[in-house]
């Protein structure tokens, strides 16, 4: 038993001292490890350091390209007065908007866009509309494959730990995503133009104040730019970049809007807008090749509105959480000067309208929004919406009432989306936006209602 | 026609894909919830560290407290359960898109 019990003790000794030595052998390796893998982190966290500032330098010490390609079916159909409907079942169209953006230091951003707007095959589009490509709307209306200046400019913002940065800008800006009308058009982030006196692309300059009033999100910017230049002397005549009309009839602009309370969820702004040296009628300059007798310097023009928008009705109830209201009040005043005639009249007339909407979830899909909307346009409402992207005319300048019913629907997150919009516009006036009609009451062959069906699908990144 | 109609908007119904998160959201929340009591805008809430950094942070479960460290005035909302359960998932889209090195530049 002793004989049994001592070898016992003596392999017990024999491989605790084994074991002895693994564990000691062990703990060389993990110290060896451990070091191993405190300057494997070490080397990690300065690779990561390197990294994130080269990252920094390349992804903002370039231009940023963003794109935003869109394809759409509209179905068309206009009633007229004494006449036949007119239709076009289909009509498709391409729109590509190549954005840019860099902003090399702080404070200083510039912002660029070429545009492509066609039609599916060619048209005649030029030839019979002098307006087509003029350059409130040359990138708004569906035309031909040429690609055109939509956005160039630059914004210089300082005083930036101040209460009231300010920021300077100038170029080319499309005004025609303006506050409110995003929702129609499917984009989630408005402009700051109030889409319902302005849908137009300016070349101006701007000045920004921020919390202005002390009102939280509040801002106001100061804008002035010109819409048309009557330069018609060419090299050709050896004092090129002038003009032969005696009277200069440049066609300048002074914008205002507000945004007079901002809190994400309340948005309250307003916008005032005067136009010197207006488009209107001369009876005169009548001719085959200009039958309304059109021309600049016809008078003034004042154009006024406030829209709110509430953004999430109530927070407790995600249907109402993530609905939006708004509502929006305007007016247009045309001021024609002697011997000139502005809307129909050699007086003042001032116009009218009313816009509201509502958009709500759908209650089918996870993220995609109904909208509903009306407008009403009074016998003298004009409003500056020559770039509206309704191929039936502009929505808003309706006088008379309008109703449109819309479905935005994102397929692939931001990236793919889709929209289905009904558009109905009842006129009870003349329906054309370039407003240089002799009467504003309807006459025989003139559109009493027009009616547009879009389908659009969208890619975005 | 009307039959067409009908169809695509069926077609394109199917195709939608889930919920999912939303920059455009994360900002209005921003916006909402967050300027006034951090006192800075969502461009410089989002700047205040790297795409790294916010992912780290959410796949660690630690967007709230990181976020926290950014606006320490808004602990109450990162503390409460809507910030889990609603609003994080949006912000998170939103910081990520204007995080220090995104490149991508906020509107004026």
């Amino acid at each position: 038993m002793k004989k049994v019990f001592l070898s016992l003790a003596v392999i017990s000794g024999l491989t605790m001292n084994a074991f002895a030595d693994d564990i000691s052998d062990m703990k060389a390796q993990i110290e060896a490890l451990m070091l191993k893998i405190d300057k494997l982190e070490k080397k990690q966290k300065s690779q990561t350091r390197s990294i994130s500032k080269i990252k920094k330098q390349t992804s903002n010490d370039n231009i940023k390209w963003d794109i935003d390609f869109r394809t759409a079916y509209d179905g068309l159909k206009y009633n007229r007065k004494n006449a036949k409907d007119v239709t076009n079942s289909a009509v498709f169209t391409n729109r590509l908007w190549l954005g840019m953006a860099a902003s090399p230091v702080d404070g200083l951003v510039f912002r660029g866009q070429m545009a492509v707007y066609s039609t599916w095959g060619g048209n005649d589009l030029p030839s019979t509309d002098p307006f087509q490509n003029v350059n409130w709307r040359a990138s708004s209306k569906p035309d031909d494959v040429t690609f055109k200046l939509r956005q160039a400019y630059f914004i210089y913002t300082f005083n930036k730990d101040t209460e009231h940065p300010i920021s300077i800008s100038a170029g080319r800006r499309a005004a025609s995503d303006g506050f409110l009308a995003n929702h129609r058009e499917g984009t989630k982030n408005p402009g700051s133009p109030l889409a319902h006196i302005t849908n137009m692309e300016v070349d101006a300059a701007m000045l920004k104040v921020d919390n202005l009033f002390g009102l939280e999100g509040s801002y106001v910017k100061f804008v002035a730019g010109r819409s048309y230049d009557n330069i018609n002397q060419t090299s050709y005549y050896g004092t090129p970049y002038t003009s032969v009309d005696a009277v200069d009839t440049d066609v300048n602009f002074f914008v205002m809007p507000i945004s007079i309370y901002n809190d994400g969820q309340f948005d309250l702004m307003a916008q005032y807008t005067y136009i010197n040296d207006f488009m209107g009628a001369n009876t005169n300059l009548i001719s085959a090749m200009n039958p309304a007798g059109a021309v600049t310097g016809a008078g003034d023009k004042h154009m006024g509105a406030v829209s709110l928008e509430v953004n999430g009705l109530n927070e407790d109830n995600d249907f109402l959480d993530d609905s939006t209201f708004f509502i929006s009040g305007a007016f247009t005043t045309s001021v024609p000067k002697s011997g000139y005639t502005m809307l129909g009249s050699d007086k003042t007339k001032t116009g009218y309208s009313f816009w509201t909407g509502f958009i709500m979830p759908d209650l089918i899909t996870d993220n995609g929004h109904l909208g509903f909307e009306y407008n009403y346009g009074s016998k003298y409402w004009a409003p500056m919406t020559w770039a509206e992207d309704t191929l039936s005319g502009s929505k808003i300048a309706t006088r008379g009432n309008a109703y449109e019913v819309y479905w935005n629907l994102p397929i692939i997150n931001k990236y793919f989306s889709t929209q289905i919009r009904y558009t109905y516009m009842d006129y009870k006036y003349k329906s054309n936006i370039e407003q240089f009609w002799a009467d504003p009451e309807l006459q025989d062959g003139d559109a009493t209602s027009a009616q547009d069906l879009r389908i659009f699908l969208r890619y975005t990144y | 026609m009307k039959k067409v109609a009908l169809s695509v908007i069926i077609g394109l119904g199917l195709l939608a894909t889930t919920a999912s998160a939303d920059a455009d959201k994360g900002q209005r929340i921003y916006q909402k919830k967050l300027k006034s009591v951090c006192g800075f805008s969502g461009g410089v809430f989002a700047a205040k560290h790297t795409q790294d950094e916010w992912a780290d942070a959410k796949d660690n479960g630690e967007l709230g407290k990181v976020m926290t460290e950014a606006c320490p005035a808004g602990k109450d909302f990162f503390d409460s359960s809507k910030f889990k359960k609603k609003f994080s998932s949006h912000l998170y889209d939103f910081v990520n898109d204007f995080a220090s090195d995104s490149g991508n530049i906020p509107s004026c």
